[in-house]
């Protein structure tokens, strides 16, 4: 079926059982087969569509880094926030006295 | 037999700034809050939240770059590097990889085997990491993140080191640049500076680089030195052993003096850098350049300099005091109070720097006002402290900076000028010395300097010494 997928397809990309398995580890994700093959389907398009920007021809013109046409927005050093843990806190699902808790995590 | 190798190091050095406060939010930077005081919606990663960029941390690695002869990259921009842990709330942190704000700057060193230069390949900011705390019974770890988002600069070396001499002398130019610019405190034991050492061995005299290792967790130049030995010796036996040198990270354990593999092949090295979307560039005018070099502070070769033509102090002494601002401080404040400058000069090369070497301190952690110091160079200089007892209590300014004055009154160790109360002693010394003063009346001169040793000490030391040996003489001459 996942052959017949491919065929349908117009895209070149092919995303691999090996980069699947790479990027699951970079996002420490756990998926089911299933849900493997259907990401991996969104990957490939996503990557066909972005294949579709190359045919533009960009030699000669500068690579944005933003979409705003706007630099040097700074801040002065001046202290603005007050200690507000109690609220900071509510934002975790797991606290202990006054931090965060996580599961032990060394190295 | 074994073959001679050379070691091949560069660095990667943090350091942590000044600033009031963190890189992109209003929190405060102060070291030692309690748990999570200093956070917000930015520094702990909440969505939605939006960094702005902190001026003066620009500010501080434009002054750190143009102090290392470094080029100012003109438009720099920020990067995000991706990973997951739980120090770092965001999943990313924000860094700069494409153009970081300095490169190419050089470092000069001296070290027993000459003057070398050391590369810097380039300076970037970043945000540093909350802090983790281990519990020891239960299965989980707590976070910290007041220091989450507290400026660093990163500055990376070329692998120009070749000893760990080299390493120590390189970080302790960059430290003394840093803290004379007051960009930095680099307090290597509170982590305000904190270096990686990546090292490779090669046989001595090929231009071939060996595999390298990076080692972390090196908390004093002691440790910096010790885990370089450490790691080389184990590059050069896995050589010998005819094994590879795999390319990984090692976490430093200076209690142990051994180092251990960080990383796992479920963390894969890979950050999937790319451009910071919530951060716009940052464009550096000639102008703005020009207002970091004209607001530099007097480095120290020039403070140097200044010391033996304005204080004239020898260049040694100089080099000394100016090796650490701090001291520098301590001496130039106390200067101007005592107006003695030599004096101090020497209470700082003499007294200072042998109680230091005896608590194994640094200069940085000198905590005398130098108003005390000062002042008890006014109570030597008018005769009212003998050398003996000034010796005494500056070690009570060096311990707690007690004030001399008071102490002294208290303690009632003023150098006693009564010639009544030096006559009594002297007398009594002359009474149980009778061999002594024998010799003295045969003509044996030297004699006198037993019975002047034995008043002062009869006295504690709190005797003029001239007087003593004046009152002795007269009365030995009288039968």
């Amino acid at each position: 079926m996942r052959e017949s997928e491919k065929k349908q397809r117009q895209g070149q990309n092919i995303i691999s059982d090996e980069t699947m398995e790479y990027v699951e580890i970079l996002a420490k994700l756990e998926l089911s087969s299933e849900e493997k093959e259907h990401a991996k389907k969104d990957m490939e398009e996503m990557l066909d569509y972005i294949d579709k920007l190359n045919e533009l021809d960009t030699s000669g013109i500068e690579p944005m880094s933003h979409v705003f046409p706007v630099n040097n927005v700074f801040r002065e050093d001046v202290v603005t926030n007050e200690n507000d843990r109690e609220n900071m806190l509510k934002n975790a699902p797991n606290v202990s006295g006054d931090s965060y808790q996580v599961p032990k995590t060394v190295g | 037999m074994r073959k001679e190798y050379e070691m091949v190091i560069g660095l990667e050095v943090h350091v942590e700034l000044a600033t009031k406060t963190k890189i992109f939010c209003g929190c405060s930077t102060a070291f030692g809050g309690e748990p999570n005081t200093h956070t917000c919606p930015v520094c702990t990663g909440m969505p939605g939240s939006l960094p702005v960029l902190n001026k003066q941390v620009v500010e501080y690695a434009m002054a750190v770059g143009l102090a290392a002869g470094c080029s100012i990259t003109r438009y720099c921009k920020f990067d995000r590097k991706n990973y997951f842990y739980p120090d770092n709330p965001q999943n990313y942190q924000i860094s700069q990889l494409y153009l970081p704000i300095c490169r190419d700057g050089k470092v000069e060193i001296e070290t027993s085997s000459g003057k070398k230069t050391v590369g810097i390949h380039e300076i970037h900011m970043e945000e540093d990491a909350g802090k983790l705390i281990h519990d020891e019974w239960e299965d989980c770890s707590f976070v910290d993140y007041n220091r989450s988002g507290v400026p660093l600069i990163e500055i990376v070396s070329e692998p120009d080191m070749r000893s760990a001499e080299e390493v120590i002398a390189y970080l302790e130019k960059l430290r003394m640049m840093i803290q004379y610019l007051g960009a930095s405190d680099c307090k290597l034991n509170e982590g305000s500076m904190r270096a990686d050492v990546n090292l490779s061995v090669r046989e001595a005299g090929t231009e071939q680089m060996g595999t390298r290792t990076e080692m972390k967790n090196l908390n004093s130049f002691k440790a910096i030195t010790r885990a370089i030995e450490a790691e080389k010796n184990r590059q050069i036996d896995l050589l010998e052993e005819g094994k590879e040198v795999i390319q990984e990270t090692r976490r430093w354990d200076d209690v142990k003096e051994y180092s251990y593999a960080m990383r796992s092949k479920e963390d894969a090295q890979d950050y999937r850098y790319f451009p910071e979307p919530d951060l716009v560039p940052v464009e550096i005018s000639d102008e703005w350049i020009a207002r970091i070099k004209a607001a530099q502070p007097e480095l120290q070769p020039e403070k140097m300099e200044r010391y033996q033509r304005e204080y004239g102090l020898p260049q040694y002494d100089a080099e000394i005091i100016t090796a650490s601002k701090h001291l520098a401080d301590i001496f130039e404040e106390t200067a101007e109070l005592c107006k003695k400058p030599k004096k101090v000069s020497n209470w700082l090369m003499g007294e200072t720097m042998r109680l230091m070497k005896e608590k194994e301190m640094d200069a940085e952690e000198l905590r005398f006002s130098p108003r005390h110091l000062a002042e008890l160079i006014a109570l030597t200089e008018d005769g009212s402290l003998s050398n003996t007892v000034a010796k005494e209590v500056f070690e009570k300014i060096f311990e707690e900076d007690i004030e001399p004055g008071s102490y002294v009154k208290e303690h009632g160790l003023n150098v006693v000028n009564d010639e009544g109360e030096l006559r009594n002693a002297a007398a009594q010394v002359i009474k149980s010395n009778p061999k002594s003063v024998s010799d003295y009346r045969n003509g044996k001169e030297k004699a006198i300097g037993f019975l002047v040793g034995q008043t002062m000490k009869a006295m504690k030391g709190k005797a003029n010494p001239g007087m003593v040996n004046k009152i002795l003489k007269e009365l030995l001459s009288q039968t």
